[in-house]
């Protein structure tokens, strides 16, 4: 017998992105979920952000990471509320993993005012799966090149937030600022693009005012 | 390489919704693949052919098909197979339109006595 499933693969993740978001909501926990190629930054500005919010806000981290633990312990000065997954290779997290933490696990991320995620660095792949975030965030670093929104416009296009990182590199690399904004704009015209720098601390404030006011929105 | 986590996706899906039907064994599976679904249909035949061993679907043969990507100019809703990166709507100009069809992975239909 031939059966008709017309089933969707992704439908699982989708579900258990739903059952996130609703948890997510009854709470009002802010799900911020980062992503960017390997070395693009990701960690440093969390750094940053943890440093400037942490003392007005609960904040969470759930830390993706393939095999270590290295970029949790950085964190640590921040907050204590720091989950590291280790996906011992796979490219991406799943939903269903982060489901598992906060009705599970770890219930105490749900304490959190902003719960931010570090997915796993890949520009392709994290971009397929939907956690249940608030809010998607693809960082870009100057070192990069301007070709990458090109490359990869999937990771770009499906994204709220575009951070444009490592700016105080950008005298001594040839990353044209304004045709990769141009660019990324074409890509993706909703998104809003933060260029920063984790190391200076330029653009990161304003970072950090958008993440604020978001926040307000949610639990308004 | 998030082709295995599709595949034990299908392999379940398929092996509940078989059992329910008190099949013995599944002989076909036919899958459709998104142009830009970011999976590889190499790779998604490679991980089936591992990972039906054990299953419902030990003796199944598998067709992928790819199917091409569509989008809808958000300008002036004309359908277009959309080129990245910048999805330019052929008759308009307008970019940045949604994606219609191409993104999805999905199971077509399964075949099983
Ligand atoms: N000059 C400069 N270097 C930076 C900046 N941000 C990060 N780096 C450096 O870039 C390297 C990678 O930074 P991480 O923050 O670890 O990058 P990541 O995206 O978390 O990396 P993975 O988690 O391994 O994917 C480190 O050597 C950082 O010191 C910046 O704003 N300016
Ligand atoms: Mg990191
Ligand atoms: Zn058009």
């Amino acid at each position: 017998m031939r059966v008709y499933l017309a089933k969707n693969l992704r439908e699982a993740n989708k579900n258990s992105a739903a059952d996130n978001r609703k948890i997510l909501g009854e709470h009002g926990v802010l799900m911020v979920n980062m992503m960017g190629s390997p070395g693009c930054g990701k960690t440093s500005l969390l750094e940053e952000t943890l440093k400037r919010l942490s003392p007005k806000y609960r904040l969470a981290v759930i830390e993706g990471d393939l095999y270590t633990a290295e970029d949790a312990q950085r964190l640590k000065p921040w907050t204590s509320e720091i989950v590291q997954i280790n996906t011992e290779g796979a490219c991406h997290l799943e939903a269903n993993y982060i489901g598992h933490l906060l009705t599970q696990n770890s219930p105490s991320l749900l304490d959190a005012e902003i719960l931010f995620i570090e997915n796993i660095g890949n520009l392709v792949c994290p971009a397929e799966f939907d956690l249940g975030e608030d809010i998607r965030v693809t960082l870009l670093s100057v070192t990069e090149g301007n070709d990458k929104p090109r490359k990869y416009p999937l990771a770009f296009k499906e994204t709220g937030a575009i951070l444009i990182t490592k700016l105080d590199l950008l005298d001594y690399v040839n990353f044209n600022l304004e045709r990769a904004t141009l660019d990324l704009k074409i890509i993706n015209e909703r998104s809003v693009i933060f260029p920063l720098s984790a190391k200076t601390g330029e653009g990161v404030e304003t970072w950090c005012n958008w993440l604020e006011s978001l926040l307000k929105k949610k639990r308004k | 390489m998030h082709e295995l986590s599709i595949v034990s996706s299908l392999i379940e899906i398929i092996a509940t919704d078989a059992r329910e039907k008190g099949l013995q064994e599944v002989t076909f599976v036919r899958l459709i693949i998104g142009a830009l679904s970011s999976a590889n249909p190499r790779a998604i035949e490679f991980a089936l052919e591992h990972a039906k061993s054990g299953s419902i679907l030990e003796g199944a043969s598998f067709e992928i098909v790819v199917e091409e990507a569509q989008s809808k100019c958000v300008n002036c809703a004309t359908l277009f197979e959309p080129q990245l990166p910048f999805l330019m709507c052929p008759s308009c100009g307008t970019p940045s339109s949604s994606f219609e069809k191409g993104r999805e992975i999905y199971i077509d239909y399964y075949e099983g006595e």
